[in-house]
């Protein structure tokens, strides 16, 4: 891809994500002048940076965009709440020609007239009447690029004049310049004829053809007093944030030094960060054996070992503190989907994301988007009741849904939350059972919660109607199938008439895991520490014949116990001491008999290949120092 | 009388009001080459200033006027004919290797 055109994604993406940010924030806050002047600079940065590329469609919303929040911010216009849906509909469709330009390399065909639309939308014939000439923009521009540096200039209010006195100013006893000397804080002047000057002979020494401008650092209503008598022969404007823009950029540049990185290189070094953890896991037995044979020199190596561990502890960090990015930019186009399902739905949803600036690993973030997307889509649906239906019901006809994140521990905690009609679980236990997925009195021995978390379950779609919208041939289980590779908890929390609580939880990173090493037969195999609950070694004789099954009494908990090696599909042992490592079956606690427990390791898995691959019980491989190749078993899919 | 000419001089003294930028125009169409003196100047109407951006003489001194002094209002009619003309950079003989 043409590397301009790459950069422009990168930039334009975080524009838009960052003006829809400000004229949300300005539909909750409209008297908020920070997100004001925020969403016109990123709505201004914007328009230049399409001018780059043949998008001159979104060059024309942009432009009439940008004027609309420049008459607000000089309050000249209220933003009202059609004006502002115009602005995130002007910052969707550029959304959408944004991704055009990145799949087609052009706009599409109805590009122009759905930028007709949006600038009717946008009020653009109205505000043209209210600005005489577009002219008046241009002198301000040029005022400021070429005649002044405004960057240069103090930071704080600067208001902008245009003077031009009219012909029979002179008899009238008008001095124009004294007027303009007697503007306080005067910064600036800049003094022209109103067309070329004449030659000398030709000269009307009463006539005035002068035209003034300059700049102030007073606020626009002072320079306008000083101007009261003439103020029909003036033009004022402010630019006072546009400048103090300036001089932050101008000071963030100093102080912050970012490089932009393609992924894909932070992940080859954290792959090979990756592979030196796996060596230094290597490392502990060698010492230990050299320990044996020589102490003194295994003290040395101990020492050498530390140094190492230390060094690449901190690499890791970094690495993983490296791939760690806000989740903002990976759900920036949530809202975009919400405002498109609710109208298609004929629903009225005010929709919020907060805690975009929590970070997690890229990883996670790009992966957390589909599933989030499918669960907001079916809040959008089956959640949050249509305008009418809320009213009967004693809500507000306009429904609220709410994107949460946060960080607890080594986790991303996500929360949807809307306060739509709720699951009822009587109805999901029907269909459950209609649709075979448990049996009647499965579903009679289910607790509400329990019954409720169904509707994740394969099979199960309570969608009375499939709907375009949620209905895509997926029930809600693409989204269990989505999260659970990585590591992802999902809990439901639902009250019928109030609304659902979507609560999932992913870990903060997935570069390294730490691995139980266990023993069954002739093979050692990896078992990740998270789901290991606890391991305990206990006299054979504990464990009893329980039906045709076995089960062993833990603290006062009766464990069902399932041997690794009958699991794996070889003969069980006989021992006298049996070691068991605790672990989960969704929520109910196994015992597993394994034949030892080895040493402790922290590797990256890497997903299986080949022949490998299908294999149910196998979450992935794992490389050892030795070069040797690891099998990771997924325990909770070996014991269910 | 605040516009004075005498031998290509012409000096402005005082306060300079709307009427002298007649006086001061005949004076500069008279002598096109005539050297503007504004250190007795103490104020410079508008009008007085216009004559001077579209004559652009040459100028003697800076007005008390703090304003236009301040501003460089009239550092356009400075340097007087002859000022646009782009100076001739002395040629460095090019030197063979």
């Amino acid at each position: 891809m043409d590397e301009f055109l790459a950069q422009f994604l990168i930039e334009a993406r975080e524009l838009l994500t960052a003006a829809a940010f400000d004229v949300g924030t300005l539909r909750r806050d409209p008297e908020n002048r920070k997100r004001l002047d925020s969403a016109f600079r990123a709505f201004h940065t914007l328009k230049g940076s399409v001018a780059l590329f043949d998008m001159a469609p979104a060059g024309q919303i942009l432009h009439a965009a940008e004027d609309l929040l420049d008459q607000a911010r000089k309050k000249t216009l209220n933003l009202d709440e059609s004006k502002l849906a115009a602005l995130l509909a002007c910052l969707d469709r550029v959304d959408v020609w944004v991704d055009a330009m990145e799949s087609q390399g052009a706009l599409p065909a109805n590009a122009a007239a759905e930028a007709q639309a949006l600038l009717s939308r946008l009020g653009r014939q109205q505000s043209a009447s209210v600005r005489p000439t577009s002219a008046d923009a241009d002198w301000l521009s040029a005022l400021l690029t070429h005649d002044f540096d405004a960057a240069r200039l103090d930071a704080g209010a600067l208001t902008a004049f245009r003077y031009e006195p009219d012909e029979q100013c002179f008899f009238r006893g008008d001095d124009p310049l004294a007027v303009v000397a007697a503007i306080p804080k005067l910064a600036a002047v800049k003094v022209m004829p109103r067309g070329e000057w004449p030659a000398l002979l030709e000269l009307q020494p009463f006539s005035c053809m002068l035209v003034i401008e300059g700049l102030s650092h007073a606020e626009a209503p002072e320079v306008q007093l000083a101007f009261r008598l003439v103020g029909d022969q003036v033009k004022i404007a402010e630019v006072a944030s546009r400048t103090s823009a300036q001089a932050e950029d101008i000071a963030t540049a100093g102080t912050v030094r970012s490089l932009r990185i393609d992924a894909g290189r932070i992940d080859t070094l954290a792959d090979g960060v990756g592979e030196l953890v796996v060596a230094r896991n290597a490392l502990a037995p060698l010492v230990a054996e050299a320990t044996r044979l020589d102490s003194a020199l295994g003290a040395r190596l101990r020492q050498v070992q530390a140094a190492f561990e230390r060094g690449i502890g901190d690499m890791h960090r970094s690495v993983t503190a490296m791939r760690m990015v806000p989740i903002g930019p990976a759900v920036r186009r949530l809202p975009r989907v919400v405002r498109d399902v609710s109208e298609a739905l004929g629903r009225d949803v005010d929709f919020a994301i907060e805690g975009e600036q929590v970070e997690c690993e890229k990883g996670i973030a790009d992966a957390i988007y589909e599933p989030l997307l499918h669960l907001i889509r079916n809040a959008l649906d089956h959640g949050i009741e249509k305008p009418a239906a809320r009213t009967t019901a004693g809500k507000t006809p306009q429904g609220k849904l709410r994107l949460r994140f946060s960080r607890a521990a080594d986790q991303l905690i996500a929360e949807l939350e809307d306060d739509g009609a709720g699951i009822d679980p009587a109805r999901v236990r029907r269909i459950a059972v209609e649709r075979g997925i448990i049996s009647e009195d499965q579903a009679r021995a289910l607790s509400d919660e329990d019954a409720q978390a169904l509707i994740f379950a394969a099979g199960f779609s309570t969608a009375a109607q499939v709907s375009d919208i949620s209905g895509r041939g997926v029930g809600m289980d693409a989204v269990k199938a989505a999260l659970d590779p990585l590591g992802a908890r999902i809990d439901v929390r639902s009250h019928v008439g109030q609304g659902t609580l979507i609560r999932i939880a992913l870990p903060l990173s997935a570069i390294t895991t730490r691995m139980l090493v266990v023993e069954a037969g002739l093979q050692r195999y990896a078992v990740p520490f998270e789901s290991v609950a606890e391991t305990v070694i206990v006299p054979s004789e504990r464990i009893v014949p329980l039906g045709d099954r076995h089960a062993v009494v833990l603290r006062n908990r009766t464990l069902p116990v399932l041997h690794l090696r009958e699991l794996l599909g070889e003969e069980r042992s006989e021992a006298q001491n049996t070691k068991l490592m605790v672990t989960w079956a969704g929520n109910e606690q196994v015992a597993v008999a394994v034949d030892g427990f080895g040493e402790r390791i922290e590797a990256m898995i890497k997903p299986a290949a080949g022949l490998l691959a299908g294999y149910a019980g196998l979450s992935g491989i794992t490389l050892l120092g030795t070069g040797d190749v690891m099998l990771v078993l997924d325990v909770e899919a070996l014991v269910t | 009388m605040t516009v004075r000419s005498q031998d290509g001089q012409i000096i402005l003294e005082g306060r300079c009001r709307v009427e002298d930028a007649e006086a001061l125009l005949t004076a500069l169409q008279q002598q096109p080459d005539g050297v503007v003196h504004l250190d007795k100047a103490e104020t410079i109407h508008s009008a007085v200033v216009q004559v001077l951006l579209a004559a652009k003489p040459r100028i003697a001194g800076a007005s008390k006027h703090d304003f236009l002094t301040k501003h460089g209002v009239l550092r356009d009619a400075e340097g007087g004919p002859g000022s646009n003309e782009v100076p001739q950079e002395p040629v460095s003989p090019t030197r063979r290797i």
